[in-house]
C-alpha cells in the first residue's frame, strides 16, 4: 500500500493510503470528495481518470481547466 | 454599722429594698460616713421643683443625700454635721414635719448642683450612669436608666464612687469607670483601625481579583502563543520528512525535467510545452518556475531557445517580465504555497503553462514558433 496526497483545487491537501485494488473514483468517494464532469483529473501531473488505479506515491489533483488571464 | 439614728425619723411607706440597702450600708461603712433614706419620689417634691434641681428628671443624690431612683427612695446624709434623715417619707410628713422639712431638705438639697458639671460614672459600654458633683452629690441618671436601677447597678456606680473619692471600691477588685472608659475608647479606637484594614483589604481583594482576571488572560494567551510555536517547532522538526516526501512526490511530477530545492525557493524546469491552437501546434519551449519560500513570490521564465518572436520581456502569452496572470488559480495557489504543497503548486503551474487563454493574453500565441 502507498500513500496518496488528494487535493480539489481550493480545498484541503489529504493524505491517505491507498487500498488494494482502489480506483481514483474509489479514492475520491472515499475521501467525499465530487468531481463534476469538467473536472481534470491529474496524478503526478498527468492526466488519469477515474477508472484508473495508482501504484505509487504521489499527488493527486482535480481541478478545472486552469487557465491564464 | 455606721449609719447613726437621724434626728428626724418618718416611717416610710415603702420600705427600701434589703438588697440595696446593703449596698448603701456597705457605701457608707466604706465612706465611714452616716447614711440616711428618703422614701419618696424626688420628682413629687415640690421643694425640690421650685429649687429646679430635678428639671431634666434626673434624681440626685447630693452632698449627704443618695437616692435609690428606682424604689424612690433616698439616702440622705450630711457629711459635714453627721446627721441622718433615714427612710423618709415625704408625702407622709405632716405639718409639724412639713415646717421642718425646709430644714431638712435645705440642708440636703442646697448643695445640689444641675446636673452635667459632676465626674461622669460609666457603664462598660461607656454610657453614663450616674455623675459626682465636686461637692461629692451623686447623680443618678433616669434618662440613661429607663428600664430603672437594679443593685447591680447601684453596687457599680457606688462602687465607682468609693474609688473616686476614697480610692478604694467595696473590694479589691478595681472597676475604674474611667478604666472602662478608656478600655471602650481605645476598643472602639481599635475597632475603627480594624473596620479600616478591612476596607484596605477588601479594595486589596478586589485588585487581587481584577489581577487575577488578567492573569487568567494573559496564561491563555501565553497558552495559546506556546501552542503556535509548538505547532511551528513540530513543522520545523518534520519539515525535513516533508521535503524529503515533496521531493519524491515531486521527482514524480510529470512534465518537469527537473525540480531543485535553493534556501530561499525551489524552482522546476519543464519539458517544452506544446499548445495546440487554431490547428496549429506551437512551441513555448521551455519554462523554470520559481517559487519563494519567504514570501511565496511565483516567477516564470522561458529558458529555451523558441522565444517569443519580438519581445523579450514576453515570456509566456501569460507571463510578462515579473508578471504572471494567475488566472482562475489566482486565490488558491497562494494557500498551497502557504502550506508548503509543491507538488500541488508546480502542478497547477504547469496546467498554466499549458493552456492558452485567447480572451486576454499579454500576447498572442501566434507570437511563438509552430512545429
Amino acid at each position: 500500500m502507498n500513500t496518496i496526497k488528494v487535493s480539489k483545487l481550493g480545498g484541503q491537501v489529504l493524505e491517505t493510503e491507498v487500498r488494494e485494488g482502489e480506483s481514483v473514483g474509489d479514492i475520491l468517494n472515499r475521501l467525499d470528495i465530487t468531481v463534476d464532469k469538467t473536472d481534470q483529473i491529474r496524478f503526478n501531473n498527468q492526466s488519469v481518470s477515474q477508472s484508473d488505479s495508482v501504484t505509487e506515491t504521489g499527488t493527486l489533483v482535480i481541478s478545472q481547466r486552469v487557465q491564464g488571464a | 454599722m455606721i449609719i447613726k439614728e437621724k434626728t428626724v425619723s418618718v416611717t416610710p411607706k415603702k420600705s427600701l429594698d434589703k438588697e440595696k440597702l446593703e449596698v448603701f450600708e456597705q457605701f457608707a461603712e466604706q465612706l465611714k460616713k452616716p447614711v440616711a433614706v428618703i422614701n419618696k419620689s424626688f420628682d413629687d417634691i415640690d421643694l425640690i421643683k421650685e429649687e429646679k434641681v430635678h428639671k431634666d428628671n434626673r434624681l440626685t443624690v447630693c452632698n449627704g443625700v443618695l437616692c435609690d431612683p428606682l424604689e424612690t427612695v433616698g439616702m440622705s446624709v450630711d457629711l459635714n454635721k453627721k446627721t441622718v434623715v433615714r427612710e423618709l417619707d415625704i408625702s407622709s410628713l405632716n405639718d409639724d414635719l412639713l415646717s421642718k422639712k425646709d430644714k431638712v431638705y435645705s440642708g440636703a438639697f442646697k448643695f445640689v448642683p444641675y446636673c452635667g458639671y459632676g465626674e461622669p460614672i460609666f457603664d462598660r459600654n461607656g454610657n453614663v450612669l450616674a455623675e459626682v458633683s465636686p461637692n461629692k452629690n451623686v447623680f443618678f441618671l433616669f434618662d440613661a436608666l429607663p428600664e430603672g436601677i437594679d443593685v447591680e447597678i447601684v453596687k457599680y456606680v457606688l462602687n465607682e464612687v468609693l474609688f473616686l473619692i476614697i480610692g478604694k471600691g467595696f473590694n479589691d477588685e478595681k472597676s475604674s469607670s474611667a478604666s472602662f472608659l478608656y478600655k471602650n475608647i481605645a476598643s472602639k479606637k481599635i475597632d475603627e483601625k480594624i473596620k479600616a484594614i478591612n476596607e484596605t483589604i477588601e479594595k486589596a481583594n478586589d485588585k487581587v481579583q481584577l489581577m487575577q482576571q488578567k492573569l487568567v488572560t494573559m496564561i491563555r494567551l501565553k497558552d495559546q502563543a506556546e501552542n503556535m510555536i509548538s505547532a511551528e517547532y513540530q513543522l520545523r522538526n518534520t519539515i525535513a520528512e516533508k521535503v524529503k516526501q515533496d521531493l519524491s512526490d515531486m521527482s514524480k511530477l510529470g512534465g518537469y525535467s527537473l525540480i531543485r530545492f535553493l534556501e530561499d525557493r525551489v524552482f522546476g524546469v519543464t519539458e517544452e510545452i506544446r499548445i495546440d491552437y487554431n490547428g496549429k501546434t506551437y512551441n513555448l519551449g521551455k519554462y523554470r518556475v520559481e517559487v519563494g519560500f519567504d514570501n511565496g513570490s511565483v516567477r516564470v521564465f522561458n529558458v529555451g531557445k523558441n522565444k517569443h518572436k519580438e519581445s523579450q520581456d514576453v515570456q509566456h502569452p501569460h507571463v510578462r517580465g515579473n508578471n504572471v496572470c494567475m488566472g482562475n488559480i489566482q486565490s488558491d495557489l497562494p494557500q498551497y504555497i502557504a502550506k508548503y504543497e509543491f507538488s500541488v503548486v508546480f502542478d497547477l503551474m504547469y496546467q498554466l503553462l499549458s493552456n492558452y487563454n485567447n480572451g486576454s493574453p499579454h500576447s498572442s500565441i501566434t507570437n511563438w514558433p509552430t512545429v
